[in-house]
């Protein structure tokens, strides 16, 4: 009878009771009735708003509707708007929205801003965009993100005869150059630290070098920029020993800066160089024509291009410039206290970071389109007690070394709050005090003062300095080392346990056979013990190897 | 039926799914994309225009949104900005703003399409994915397994 009631969802709709009062007549039921199909009619109450997918068809206008019933296009408009991480809660919610939540293009989106596209973009490349696979992408890398935080092993790389001025990773093709006083270009392999060549000595001192796959460059203080094209089928992709005339298809000099090369940068169309004669010259990758002159008030001391755009500090300012018109967007003036060594930039382009001559460092938000730019200052830290010279940024990560022989990881996420849609004022509402200073996330040191110069890449940090060495901190296998030290966790908590339950055991039962098991298998329980031991030493070998 | 007023401005009348008509400028009416079109069309010479998948109240307050975005221009930014965020507060629960969202998607607005999806955005930033259920009284409607998996997927999201 109850059942027949509930089929009739129509009188169940109108009032619930209705049923309790038609199914009256078998007294033993009707208490079982009553309870059911109240509570049916309780949830049909509540769920109104949800009901909608019945009554749909009837009464489209009528009726509230809940997201879940909006068209899936309209669900994606909201997600889209979403981080990635609240996408992430958002898929735990239902089937629905997690189906809708792990193929949206956010996911690409993010990955590409915060890194960029993956060079080898696995299934991507044929056929229809995997979208899944972005999610994936995305979530490996941001599980990656925390690497830093993990153990590491040094390399170091001796080499170089006087101090390091200068390094610079190429994650893609796993390789680090190196340079300095002793003005000899560097190659290592970024994986085992060997050295792989050497250039002949320049003839001076070598402030910067930059390279992609294509073109290794280096500047010297003699205000030349020496460049090496690639070399088809080279493992090293540079042939930077050279021979004797070199030759002219590797391997070229532009003089034009009339002081010491600081800086040096590169992307598809265009190198940049930075210089003490107070200008970032713009030149033509392939015609090597200088294109544009960007004149400072004040020493060029780091450069930072993207896209159209190039962000450049002198003295203790910081410039952004229009790279086409040449036309100078923005300054913050006296960003540091002294001079703005270092700069560093996201992959979007409108972070950007700048180290001083005071020890601090700030981040900056970049935003507005060409004709107004306007500059927040988003956070500053304080972790050294000497000038900054250098600086790295790969999301989420900021590193800094500084003279005080110290390097400090920043972990930036927090204040990177996606602002891509949301109303702009919201957004920056707690970040236009920037006056707050920030801790870093952590500290490297322990080595010689002056650190002049870091990079980043391949979970790997490059530092180099006065010493004259360069030492690469291999985080790669960090996660990996997490991991096994929570199984080994894992295993002597068991052990623990056992013990225990064994001594329970034990001492429930009492008398004197007892003790001596109790003896026997204290052994074996020490026994697990040692090879725990053992087990933490080989690992700890392995992480020096 | 197209009355003209002092001002010289056209009227067009707008017909809710539940009869209610609505008597608004053409400049207010233009900001929905569909409305437009069925002008251009001209089916507003002949009496009004029936929107049968627009109830009388979601009407209105979409009509609300129009009138004031075509009233002001580009330099009253911040105070538009204002006003919209204080008109997504009136329409508070959730049920409104989905009604709002189907009625921006199918009149074709796109302002007040962004503002509620944004809105919407905004409500689910912060929360657990319970709290979100609770919200907006969605069912959970993962098996055990399920759940188990999607929650171990999206671990990272949650520390």
């Amino acid at each position: 009878m109850a059942f027949e009631c509930q089929k009739s969802t129509e009188v169940l709709k109108k009032i619930p009771v209705n049923c309790v009062v038609e199914d009256r007549n078998p007294k033993a039921e009707s208490s079982s009735t009553l309870v059911f199909c109240s509570k049916k009619g309780i949830s049909g109450c509540c769920g109104s708003s949800k009901q909608t997918c019945c009554c749909n068809g009837v009464l489209p206008n009528f009726c509230g509707r809940s997201i879940t019933d909006l068209p899936a296009a309209l669900i994606s408009e909201i997600l889209n708007r979403l981080d990635p991480k609240e996408l992430g809660v958002v898929s735990c919610v239902s089937t629905v929205l997690n189906k809708l939540a792990s193929e949206n293009g956010v996911w690409k989106e993010a990955y590409s801003q915060r890194w960029g596209l993956p060079l080898l973009p696995p299934r991507l490349s044929v056929g229809i965009p995997d979208e899944k696979s972005w999610k994936e992408l995305f979530v490996e890398r941001e599980f990656r993100s925390k690497t830093f935080l993990g153990r590491y092993s040094i390399d170091v790389l001796y080499g170089h005869t006087e101090a390091v001025r200068t390094v610079c990773v190429l994650a893609s093709a796993k390789l680090v150059f190196t340079s300095g006083y002793d003005s000899v270009v560097r190659v290592w392999s970024l994986e085992d630290g060997l050295s792989i060549a050497s250039s002949r000595p320049l003839g001076c001192t070598i402030r910067a070098v930059a390279a992609d796959t294509k073109l290794l460059l280096a500047g010297g203080t003699d205000g030349f920029i020496q460049g090496w094209r690639a070399v088809d089928g080279l493992p090293h992709l540079f042939d930077i020993r050279g021979s004797e005339p070199p030759n002219p298809d590797n391997e070229f000099r532009i003089w034009e800066h009339e002081g010491p090369i600081t800086s040096i940068a590169l992307d598809i169309a265009r190198i940049y160089s930075g210089s003490w004669d107070m200008t970032v010259r713009v030149w033509d990758r392939s015609s090597l024509k200088c294109l544009n002159i960007l004149r400072h008030g004040d020493w060029v001391w780091s450069l930072a291009p993207h896209d159209t755009t190039v962000a450049s500090t002198s003295g203790s300012d910081v410039y952004v410039w229009d790279t086409i018109s040449g036309a100078l967007l923005t300054v913050i003036r006296s960003a540091h206290v002294g001079n703005t060594y270092s700069l560093a930039r996201s992959h979007t382009g409108d972070f950007i970071f700048t180290g001083g001559e005071d020890g601090a460092m700030h981040m900056f938000e970049l935003t507005g389109r060409s004709d107004k730019t306007n500059v927040y200052k988003v956070a500053t830290w304080i972790p050294h007690s000497g000038p900054v010279y250098s600086l790295a940024f790969e999301f989420p990560w900021l590193i800094s070394a500084s003279s005080d022989g110290k390097l400090s990881l920043i972990d930036v996420r927090k204040l990177l709050r996606t602002s891509r849609h949301s109303l702009k004022n919201v957004s920056r509402a707690n970040s236009t005090e920037g006056n707050s200073v920030e801790p870093p996330q952590r500290m490297l040191h322990g080595f010689g003062p002056n650190l002049f110069s870091v990079d980043i890449g391949a979970d790997r940090i490059v530092c180099g300095g006065e010493e004259g060495v360069v030492r690469i901190w291999n985080f790669s296998e960090a996660l990996e080392i997490e991991r096994r030290v929570q199984t080994l966790r894992g295993i002597r908590l068991e052990n623990r346990m056992r013990r225990r339950k064994l001594q329970l055991e034990i001492s429930s039962k009492g008398g004197k056979n007892d003790q001596c098991s109790v003896a026997a298998k204290k052994n074996p329980i020490h026994g697990d013990r040692n090879v725990v031991w053992q087990n933490k030493r080989g690992m700890s070998g392995k992480l020096k190897a | 039926m197209s009355i003209t007023t002092e001002n010289n401005e056209k009227m067009i009348t707008l017909m809710s799914s539940d009869g209610e008509e609505f008597v608004v400028e053409e400049a207010v009416a233009a900001q929905s994309q569909t409305i437009k079109h069925l002008i251009e069309d001209g089916c507003s010479t002949e009496g009004s225009i029936p929107l049968p998948n627009v109830t009388g109240r979601v009407l209105s307050e979409v009509i609300q949104y129009c009138k004031k975005h075509s009233s002001s221009d580009d330099k009253e930014e911040k105070e538009l900005e204002a006003w919209d965020a204080e008109f997504v507060k009136a329409a508070d629960d959730h049920v409104a703003l989905t009604d709002l969202m189907m009625a921006a998607n199918f009149l074709d607005i796109k302002g007040l399409l962004d503002l509620v999806a944004q809105t919407l955005a905004n409500m689910i930033t912060g929360k657990s994915p319970e709290e979100v259920r609770r919200m907006w009284n969605i069912k959970n409607d993962f098996t055990p397994e399920e759940a188990e998996k999607v929650r171990k997927e999206n671990q990272w999201a949650f520390e």
